[in-house]
């Protein structure tokens, strides 16, 4: 009896509990529209969003009724001066890709058409008040990362004249590419520093790209007819050979041959509207990939070695001159870029660097892209033997400002840094919080002739076929093109990463900034303010392939503490870079004959082995700042490497077998 | 003349204490000098070392992943006592005590108290290991040269 008296409270105590969860709000507070709307939107609804048109989440039942059902008894619904052109599915993606969509609950976004010169704020609460909805979000609207300062290139004398010499590719001008092979030719600024480049030269003679690796360029359109673009294009052969009008390859978007126009549907030449477009996208997608050796205009990281077998450019394009593709079309680009065989999305846009100040602001303000970009990422969608997951790279925005843009921030993303021809950060760049990595962006101020700037491709109908630009948006792609010529190399050797070990080399793979940074001033900034801010140092493409090789063991003396240098595994800012922590099995410990766990500061792992042995250890570390990314942070992306030491009973200082 | 023939026979002497020097060291120098392979057991490692008639070496080592990294140095030997220095200034880890089995064959034991032996056998370095190693200057910063 007195046990049942026990359950009878504990029960009337758990009713109530679960009255005092309920919402704070009273119930006419509760039940009043406003109330409703608001906690139902989602994202900052006084940012710049889109008109005519809203995101909606439904509830599971209403998204399989929907199926069955149709979105009729959405419009009967709704009172009667609210007047809905449509509610479709807010993403396509392929039906074989269907499992991880409904996963990640992207079947259960629509998007809900109207007149766009209703009131975007009073179709939303009225939308809001039906039960089946979840949330609302207003189609918010990222922006590029560009400064839009674009100049026609214009031939101009080298002082030294050594470029031309060392460029292993016929194409003429690319002796004005100081960011594929920087001489120290001083026509590009009298600080320049020999070397500060993306470290091509050699990695080229291990592969220039290989066809089979797509990048997707998140971008305006790439002008995909350029003589230096069309053969690196990714060609749709089912949509080629087709019918024009129809989806030939039934994969939901039509007459989609090179990519697709996520504005304004379709995708042919004719059809691009280049008004207020100086070549943004097509820019871009010059430096991965313009033609290498076909003796015109440029080079390219990744544009093969001149018998057309560099890596391949698919225009996903989510902006058009003055017109921004927003939240949706960003989404959509990126499950395109998933179901039809990119394994890297290059972006140059995000938001602006003071939207968001958490990952989780971001997450909560732009679920669908998020959840696009969890999609792409899905080890189910990978699109590479050599990756075991596809990999988003972005620029971190150009408002000179203290932390990366979103969704660049995010751990799972890379945010890409600008440096000029002088190794220094670019006036623009952002840098610190969330920012991972830099690159060659370009900086006109250190010339007066703009050369300082990145040469790529451009589109005549606006400006010129070549021409210069500067951005985050020009460093991105650095990062990207080294990153498939990364796949590229790793598919040669048949190995194969995970999305961690990849973006764990990606990032190391870089040589040291900081020692520029420690004091000084550029343009009347302070240096120091950079100073182990720009991400984990410039990207490097030799050091890149040369880990994908794999990298050597370090040799410790049997019985004496030893201090080794990491510089090969983490980069040559090793000593700069925050660590957190260090794994040894128990076996390794066995084997090593380790009494502790080793340490690592500054570079260097301190360990004392006591037997003769090999093993490995994994050392963690932060790539991009002092700080971990992710939830109610901003921050750094965790990378690991497995350590290989060889314990004997001879060891010299500088690493020698001898 | 018998103080004459006392000085030549001096002479004589010093000249031929002189030569009975060169037997215990030309010999172990002169087998050192050339190409070398070391492959130790029970470890990931692949060593390569060639040592030059004019005191220089090229070291060639593969220890665990990636390609053959190349080092570079001067080397003596003194009596049967091997010892070097990197060419970014390091000391070798050890002298070795050098001996050899046949004539190929080439046995390094370590002298710093470790006891360390490798066995190394003449052979031709490839032309794949030379060409495709990285150089190595200094295991600090700005380390690794690409030679490709």
């Amino acid at each position: 009896m007195k046990h049942g008296f026990h359950i009878l409270i504990l029960m009337m105590l758990m009713l109530m509990t679960s009255c005092i969860s309920e919402p704070e709000l009273s119930g006419e507070e509760y039940s009043s529209p406003e109330a409703v709307f608001m906690a139902k939107v989602v994202g900052d609804i006084s940012a710049e969003y889109k008109r005519g048109e809203l995101l909606v989440e439904f509830d599971d039942a209403t998204t399989c009724r929907i199926a069955k059902d149709g979105v009729s008894f959405i419009f009967d619904e709704l009172p009667a001066d609210v007047k809905l052109l449509g509610v479709e599915p807010a993403i396509r993606h392929l039906p074989k890709n269907d499992r991880v969509a409904k996963r990640l609950g992207l079947d259960r976004w629509y998007r809900v058409c109207f007149d766009d010169k209703e009131s975007v704020d009073r179709i939303a609460k009225s939308v809001a008040q039906l039960s089946e909805v979840c949330h609302i979000q207003f189609n918010s609207i990222p922006k590029l990362a560009a400064d839009y300062r674009c100049v026609p290139y214009t031939p101009v004398a080298t002082l030294s004249g050594a470029a031309e010499s060392v460029m292993p590719f016929n194409d003429p001008i690319n002796s004005s590419q100081w960011n594929l092979i920087n001489t120290g030719d001083k026509s590009f600024g009298s600080t320049v520093v020999e070397g500060a480049d993306v470290g091509v030269k050699d990695a080229w003679k291990l592969t220039a790209g290989t066809p089979d690796v797509v990048v997707a360029v998140c971008d305006a359109p790439i002008k995909y007819t350029h003589p230096d673009l069309a053969g690196s294009m990714w060609v749709n052969e089912a949509e080629k050979s087709g019918v024009e009008g129809v989806d030939d390859d039934d994969n939901g978007f039509v007459d989609d041959i090179h990519g697709y126009n996520f504005i304004t549907e379709g995708y042919s030449y004719g059809a691009i509207n280049w008004q207020g477009d100086e070549g943004h996208g097509t820019h871009v997608a010059g430096i991965i990939g313009a033609v290498n050796g076909n003796g015109i205009g440029v080079s390219s990281i990744a544009g093969g070695s001149g018998n057309g077998d560099g890596v391949r450019l698919m225009s996903c394009q989510i902006f058009e001159g003055e017109v921004v593709g927003g939240d949706r079309e960003c989404a959509e680009a990126l499950i395109y870029a998933a179901d039809n065989g990119a394994c890297i999305a290059q972006c140059s846009y995000g938001y602006n660097s003071d939207a968001y100040s958490c990952d989780n602001d971001y997450i909560n303000d732009s679920p669908l892209e998020y959840r696009a970009l969890k999609y792409f990422m899905d080890p189910e969608n990978a699109n590479h033997p050599a990756l075991e997951a596809n990999i988003a790279i972005y620029a971190s925005g150009n408002e000179e400002a203290s932390n990366s843009n979103y969704p660049g921030a995010l751990p799972m993303c890379i945010s890409v840094t600008a440096i000029g021809p002088d190794y220094l950060p670019a006036w623009y760049t952002n840098y610190g919080r969330g920012c991972n990595i830099a690159a060659p962006g370009g900086d006109h101020t250190l010339t007066t002739n703009d050369r300082s700037m990145i040469l790529s491709t451009c589109i005549s109908e606006t400006s010129s076929d070549y021409a210069y630009m500067q951005g985050t948006s020009m460093a991105c792609p650095h990062v990207s093109g080294v990153a498939a010529l990364g796949v590229s190399y790793a598919g040669k050797l048949g190995k194969r990463f995970s999305k961690e070990e990849f973006t764990s080399l990606l990032l190391t793979s870089v040589n040291d900034i900081n020692q520029y940074l420690a004091s000084g001033t550029k343009n009347d900034v302070e240096l120091k303010q950079y100073n182990k801010r720009m991400g984990t140092g410039a990207i490097d493409a030799w050091r890149l392939l040369m880990q994908i090789e794999g990298t050597p063991s370090v040799m410790v003396r049997v019985g004496t503490p030893c201090s080794v240098n990491l510089s090969e595994y983490f980069g040559e800012s090793a000593n700069d870079i925050t660590y957190l922590k260090v794994d040894v099995s128990d076996e390794a410990k066995s084997i090593l004959g380790l009494t502790s766990t080793p340490n690592v500061k500054n570079g260097v792992m301190n360990i004392t082995a006591t037997k003769n042995g090999s093993a490995k250890i994994t050392v963690s570390a932060i790539a991009g700042g002092g700080q971990l990314g992710g939830g109610n942070n901003m921050g750094g992306t965790e990378i690991s490497r497995e350590v290989s030491i060889i314990s004997r009973g001879v060891c010299s200082d500088n690493g020698g077998w001898f | 003349m018998k103080r004459v023939l006392s000085v030549l026979t001096a002479l004589l002497l010093v000249v031929a204490t002189s030569c009975q020097k060169e037997p215990v060291t030309e010999p172990v120098t002169e087998k050192i000098v050339g190409q070398w392979h070391c492959t130790p057991a029970e470890m990931d490692v692949d060593i390569y070392v060639e040592f030059c008639i004019d005191g220089s070496f090229n070291l060639y080592q593969k220890v665990g992943e990636g390609r053959h990294r190349h080092y570079t140095g001067t080397w003596n030997a003194m009596s049967d006592i091997l010892s070097g220095i990197y060419r970014d200034g390091s000391k070798w880890g050890s002298s070795y005590k050098v001996s050899f089995s046949e004539p190929d064959t080439m046995i390094l034991v370590s002298q710093n108290g470790s006891n360390e032996t490798m066995t190394y056998t003449r052979e031709t370095i490839p032309s794949d290991v030379k060409d495709g190693s990285i150089v190595v200057r200094s295991i600090f910063k700005s380390d690794i040269l690409p030679v490709l």
